[in-house]
């Protein structure tokens, strides 16, 4: 039951970014449940990149051990987390720009480009 | 030397993208020189790669091992290191950017000579071109995604290089909420792949796979977020926005990054699935979206009287294409007899448009870059006449719009009349849908022709001057290789098309390049 | 050297179609020039016949604008492109919900077939 409880705990936080990315109209908010969704990905991948008795994945500090932790997940966990900082330092610099221009930040006001 | 390729190929644009603000604070023309100098070195490296793939060689490439062929170190039964891995279709893709990069570079130096802030720019497109690059070459799921994720994020930013357009920025911010949840599920897939398997890499996940739900449900996220990225039809109302805000020299590039979207998509349903059963479902999946996705992109596209928004629409109507071709042939991929029949017809018609849309599709960015270049308006409403005063992009014009309408003898006939002489077999509705799309693809670009190029010259049209040297060299590059495909087409199809349908039939041979201990 | 390629159901060669082009082109340019011709420059027959009235100098008042091409299509598909444009309506949200909705179809398919 505690095994599963970081996954129920993942999949609530997406359910709930998921929700707001479809229901909320104020971008900033938008912007809040990407970050939420981003961090719950990550849980996700730190959660799973662990393996129970894994060796460190250095060749010659393995030794016998042949279960192995790779090591590109842990990295890459990392990088998302670059990532999803970039992306989000450079939605909130479009969102300030979307305010000077159209001056609102309602998600549903926002529609020249249709049709 | 050779044998380094691979990280050559990606070197150059990251090179390039980090070197650029240096090279242009160095003057205009050292600029031009250096963007124009490491497009073509890229372009160069490309052909190097297609022409050793296309022979049927795959190439592997270790990062970070004592030994840049060694996949499994010490013996180990998974590779645990990144690995990038390109066989024939990978080399056909990587051709197709870095061609349309360079095109869109030859374009982007006289077009966007009037801005400033070039040295963002330069660096935001090499970043796009590695991006794009690194998506085709990697043999890596979560490098797959890295790739992704330095795309999307430069096309972001050239999306809203004209920070003071409101549209600009509507487009980059809507292109970049979707995307975003896009690549995080993607993120979500992959590691929930590794979760299950313990492995990232494609051709080691490949060698494992089983069939169960949680196989079925990882498809499912990769074609969704793939299909996305490439714009088929229920989620591709991103496309024209990005497509038509761009800078027309990053839109050229732009449609062969979506192609590398495609890519992938067929990488994860041929390489990574193969014949598992959940590939039966995912074939009618990618016919269905296929169907939807040309019929409503051409529907949409014939309505359109902004010249960009309506070539936009057309993308999404071309990539229909592709997905009804390679669905058609994941279809009959675990029957050899239908496969042979008519499946592998099929696949090599969907490569042979794919190389052909990423010609014709960048060439048509480019001239409607051109005529808003010479006329400061995207509205067709506002133009007439062009015929007189630009005669190069007018025949230019002529040559894409014949090809992408499937007029013979161009090359968007040979493409698409593969696709119809093989979808037949599986249901007739399928080429009848895809003849009534170019039917119309050709009715819009009609509508193109007339009211932009013919009729009464306008008096407020009367400045407009044939544009820069340039601009016609990009678009002559594209309309040359158009050209040549066009009439000999047997070059292409057998020589290129071939090599890279086999290529994804082929699983056993992928996994062999990474596990069968290749030194 | 052999330009065709071939489907499994047929064949499609270029250059022989170039060749089939030309020859239909040289019977058509043929059976104009047994045509009447009595077109002669510098006549009135130079002249364009704006019904009647005064043909404007300007271009842009002769023109048909490319929204006003393809009228009467619109018109008879009216109900596809109100849908339609209803699809487009520009608001990211809904966009939002359209690819989560594709993503749940797919997964769902998956697990049923």
């Amino acid at each position: 039951m505690t095994g599963n409880m970081i996954f129920t705990v993942i999949a609530l936080l997406m359910l709930i970014s998921l929700v707001a990315l479809v229901t909320q109209k104020n971008l900033i908010k938008i912007c809040i449940a990407l970050s939420i969704l981003g961090a719950s990905v990550n849980f996700l991948l730190v959660a799973l990149g662990y393996r129970s008795g894994g060796a460190v994945p250095i060749h010659y500090l393995a030794g016998d051990n042949k279960v192995m932790v790779l090591p590109t997940p842990q990295c890459l966990t990392l990088t998302a987390i670059v990532i999803a900082l970039a992306t989000t330092a450079l939605m909130y610099s479009l969102i300030v720009m979307i305010y000077k221009h159209y001056g609102t930040i309602e998600i549903d006001k926002i529609r020249r480009l249709r049709g | 030397m050779n044998q380094h390729l691979p990280a050559l190929l990606l070197a150059l644009p990251i090179g390039g993208a980090f070197l650029a603000p240096l090279a242009c604070s160095l003057g205009k023309k050292l600029r031009n020189i250096f963007y124009l100098t490491v497009s073509l070195l890229t372009l160069i490296c490309a052909v190097m790669i297609f022409l050793e793939t296309s022979a049927g060689k795959i190439l592997v490439y270790v990062m970070g091992a004592e030994n840049f062929a060694l996949t499994l170190p010490s013996g180990m039964a998974f590779p645990v290191r990144i690995i990038l891995e390109m066989d024939a279709f990978s080399g056909l893709m990587v051709l197709c950017v870095a061609i349309a990069s360079f095109a869109g570079a030859l374009f982007s130096v006289n077009y966007m000579d009037k801005f400033s802030g070039l040295k963002r720019f330069i660096s935001l497109y090499f970043l796009l071109v590695l991006g794009a690059l690194g998506m085709c070459a990697t043999g890596d799921l979560f490098n797959f995604f890295v790739f992704v994720e330095i795309s999307s994020i430069a096309s972001y930013g050239l999306a809203a290089f004209w920070r003071d357009k409101p549209e600009s920025i509507e487009a980059s911010f809507k292109y970049m909420m979707l995307s975003q949840v896009g690549a995080l599920l993607l993120l979500v897939a992959v590691g929930t792949l590794y979760g299950k398997y313990n492995a990232i890499n494609i051709g080691a996940l490949a060698s494992m796979l089983q069939t169960g739900v949680l196989e079925k449900i990882v498809l499912a996220m990769f074609i969704a977020i793939l299909a996305f990225k490439c714009g088929a039809f229920p989620m591709h109302a991103w496309l024209p926005d990005v497509y038509s805000e761009a800078p027309s020299g990053v839109t050229c590039l732009l449609v062969s990054v979506s192609q590398a979207s495609f890519y992938g998509l067929m990488r994860i349903c041929f390489t990574l699935y193969g014949t598992n059963p959940a590939n039966v479902t995912a074939a009618w999946i990618l016919i269905t979206l296929g169907c939807a996705s040309m019929f409503f992109g051409v529907m949409m596209a014939v309505i359109q009287h902004d010249v960009k928004r309506l070539m936009g629409y057309h993308s999404i109507s071309q990539v229909g294409y592709m997905l009804l071709a390679m669905g058609v042939g994941l279809y009959t991929l675990s029957d050899a007899v239908l496969l042979a029949e008519y499946g592998f017809t099929a696949m090599k018609g969907g490569i042979f448009h794919l190389f052909n849309y990423s010609m014709f599709k960048g060439l048509l960015f480019l001239t409607a870059g051109a005529l808003y270049y010479a006329t400061g308006t995207r509205d067709l409403d506002k133009m007439g006449g062009l015929a007189r005063s630009m005669p190069w992009t007018t025949v230019m014009f002529m040559i894409g719009a014949a090809a992408i309408s499937g007029l013979p003898p161009f090359s968007g006939f040979a493409s698409k009349w593969l696709i119809y002489e093989s979808s037949f077999a599986i249901h007739p509705i399928l080429p009848v849908v895809a003849l009534l799309t170019s039917i119309l693809t050709l009715a819009s670009f009609v509508k193109v022709f007339q009211t932009a190029f013919l009729g009464a010259s306008k008096i407020s049209l009367a400045p407009v001057r044939e544009v820069p040297v340039g601009m016609l060299c990009g678009m002559g590059l594209l309309s040359i290789l158009i050209l040549f495909v066009s009439f000999f087409p047997n070059i292409f199809v057998s020589g290129v098309a071939d090599p890279s349908a086999s290529g994804l039939i082929d699983q056993a041979g992928y996994i062999n390049a990474v596990l069968g201990g290749v030194k | 050297m052999s330009n065709t390629i071939f489907s499994g159901f047929g064949y499609w060669n270029a250059l022989i179609w170039l060749f089939f082009f030309g020859v239909s082109a040289a019977f058509a340019f043929y059976f104009i020039s047994h045509g009447r011709n009595d077109y002669r420059k510098g006549t009135p027959q130079d002249e364009i016949y704006y019904s009647g009235n005064a043909v404007p100098q300007d271009g842009a008042d002769v023109s048909v604008p490319a929204s006003a091409v393809y009228w009467g299509f619109k018109r008879a598909c009216a109900p596809l492109y109100a849908w339609l444009d209803k699809l487009h309506s520009g608001n990211g949200a809904d966009y939002m919900g359209y690819f989560l909705l594709t993503f749940a179809i797919i997964s769902l398919l998956m697990l049923i077939f």
